[in-house]
């Protein structure tokens, strides 16, 4: 089993207990090792989270949505609700407004992180050459863009503007650079500015909560 | 007139009444604790300057003002430990910021959270957060410390910062760097220019890296750097006398990228713009 496959398989092995060939690679993959590891260091931190209520269905809709465009969990049938694994909640106490925000902030780490690692190990898959036009996915995160505002706008009014310009600001930058890394997967520049700029709205989430004090 | 004159009398009183209640919602009250070494201070303050600035001896000395009595400020020790948090008892659209003036021990390790801001700190030794959204942060005279600075749109200038381990993020804020050296010195923004200037010292690792702000660098001729620069849509332009590498890690592209080494090339020097424009020039 090659990287490609075993990230391939990465929601399903997060989730559940993985099979010998994927327990062989882990031992012997430092960079898959450390993906898992901080995958599962993600979903610790949100038990951090507390304390904690039911969100809208429609939100963690829209994070299973945007995590099966990015391809990194499988589209199911039937209507099934998503939450993230490891992320002890009681059925009554879900997630805040702003424990969520951290939640998806966190989430959009690591679509960026294994976005990323996707990206190195596509030697197997057909990848975009220079000069062929390929499929962007759409932004996975507008509904939370929308609620990092909202929660701005409940806590600092005066700041809403601020944190809207550069959400705007951000979501170019990872843009400009996912369009590049697509041209070319080994241009190690414009993957450094890839995750720097998902390191950049994750911040701009990091701070939004602190100020919306949720 | 009669009539009059009472009206301007009741005007005075009614102002002076409102003077006498301005100045009673101005209180200043002031905080001393004794610490010991290694203590850590935390300020979070909604709206309002926050001024830190380290001194000679044990003791943190915090001095808050309000401005209204819709706001209070709760300062505790707990150890070595110091927190001062300012809480809205009411919201309002009125004077509610508090400014604080801090002293610390120079080697106190100091958080501060200020929105608003302006956030200053000088004269420190000891490790600096610094945490602002649209806040204006300034950093000077600091030596042998971690300072790590964040803002949203909030302008950073850090100056005179030796021996720092220096961290700078920003979204759209431009950040100043004058005479700051240190084993790491390492910034991001987003659309905000970035400068530098200084020889940046005697062997470390320096990182500058926006998306679509200008980055410009001034350093002196015994500046010792092994210096790459790439924009990867944009544009680059030295007036630095490098000698080329003669196996530089990533192809050069003119127009958009060059590198090469001066003097011993001591410090490494990375200069990453996504579509910004980069220069380097001579002091």
């Amino acid at each position: 089993m090659n990287c490609a496959e075993f990230q391939k398989a990465l929601p399903g092995i997060i989730e559940s207990d993985r099979n010998a060939e994927e327990e062989a690679h882990l031992k012997s993959c430092a960079v898959c090792s450390d993906l898992v590891q901080d995958l599962r260091c993600i979903a610790e931190s949100a038990k951090l989270l507390l304390p904690m209520q039911d969100p809208s269905p429609r939100v963690w809709a829209g994070i299973r949505s945007a995590l099966e465009r990015e391809g990194l969990v499988r589209p199911l049938a039937g209507t099934v609700r998503f939450r993230p694994q490891g992320v002890v909640l009681s059925p009554r106490r879900w997630v805040t407004g702003g424990s969520l925000l951290a939640v998806a902030a966190l989430l959009l780490l690591a679509i960026g992180i294994t976005w990323f690692f996707n990206q190195g190990t596509r030697d197997s898959q057909p990848v975009a050459t220079a000069g062929v036009p390929v499929a962007i996915p759409a932004s996975s995160v507008d509904e939370d863009d929308a609620q990092v505002l909202s929660a701005v706008q409940r806590r600092s009014p005066a700041l809403l503007a601020t944190y809207r310009e550069n959400l705007d600001t951000v979501n170019a930058y990872i843009r400009d650079a996912r369009r590049t890394v697509e041209q070319d997967p080994y241009d190690m520049g414009a993957r450094d500015h890839l995750l720097r700029a998902y390191n950049q709205k994750a911040l701009l989430y990091e701070m939004a909560l602190a100020r919306s004090g949720e | 007139m009669q009539s009059m004159s009472n009206g301007v009398k009741w005007s005075l009183v009614a102002v002076g009444l409102l003077a006498v209640a301005a100045f009673a919602a101005d209180n200043r009250r002031e905080f001393r604790y004794t610490v010991g070494q290694g203590a850590s201070v935390t300020v979070t303050n909604e709206s309002g300057p926050v001024e830190v600035r380290g001194s000679a001896g044990r003791q943190v000395v915090i001095v808050a003002t309000t401005h209204s009595d819709k706001v209070e400020v709760d300062c505790n020790q707990r150890g070595n430990r110091i927190q001062a948090t300012t809480h809205f008892l009411q919201r309002s659209d009125g004077p509610d910021r508090v400014e604080y003036q801090i002293l610390v021990p120079q080697d106190a390790s100091v958080t501060v959270r200020a929105p608003s801001g302006p956030i200053t700190a000088e004269r420190m030794r000891g490790d600096l957060t610094l945490e602002g959204d649209a806040a204006g942060i300034d950093v000077r005279d600091v030596s042998n410390a971690h300072v790590h600075v964040r803002t949203i749109s909030g302008p950073v200038s850090l100056g005179n910062i030796s021996n720092g381990h220096v961290e700078v993020t920003s979204l759209s804020g431009s950040v100043q760097l004058d005479a700051v050296s240190g084993p790491k010195v390492s910034v991001n923004t987003a659309k905000g220019s970035i400068r530098y200037h200084g020889d940046f010292g005697e062997g470390g690792d320096y990182m500058l890296v926006n998306h679509s702000g200008n980055i410009d660098v001034t350093l002196p001729a015994a500046a010792s750097v092994d210096l790459t620069a790439r924009s990867i849509a944009g544009s680059v332009e030295n007036d630095f006398p490098l000698i080329q590498q003669q196996h530089p890690t990533s192809p050069i592209t003119p127009g958009h990228s060059f590198a090469g080494t001066s003097n011993s090339g001591a410090s490494t020097v990375q200069l990453r713009s996504f579509s910004g424009k980069i220069r380097v020039k001579k002091q």
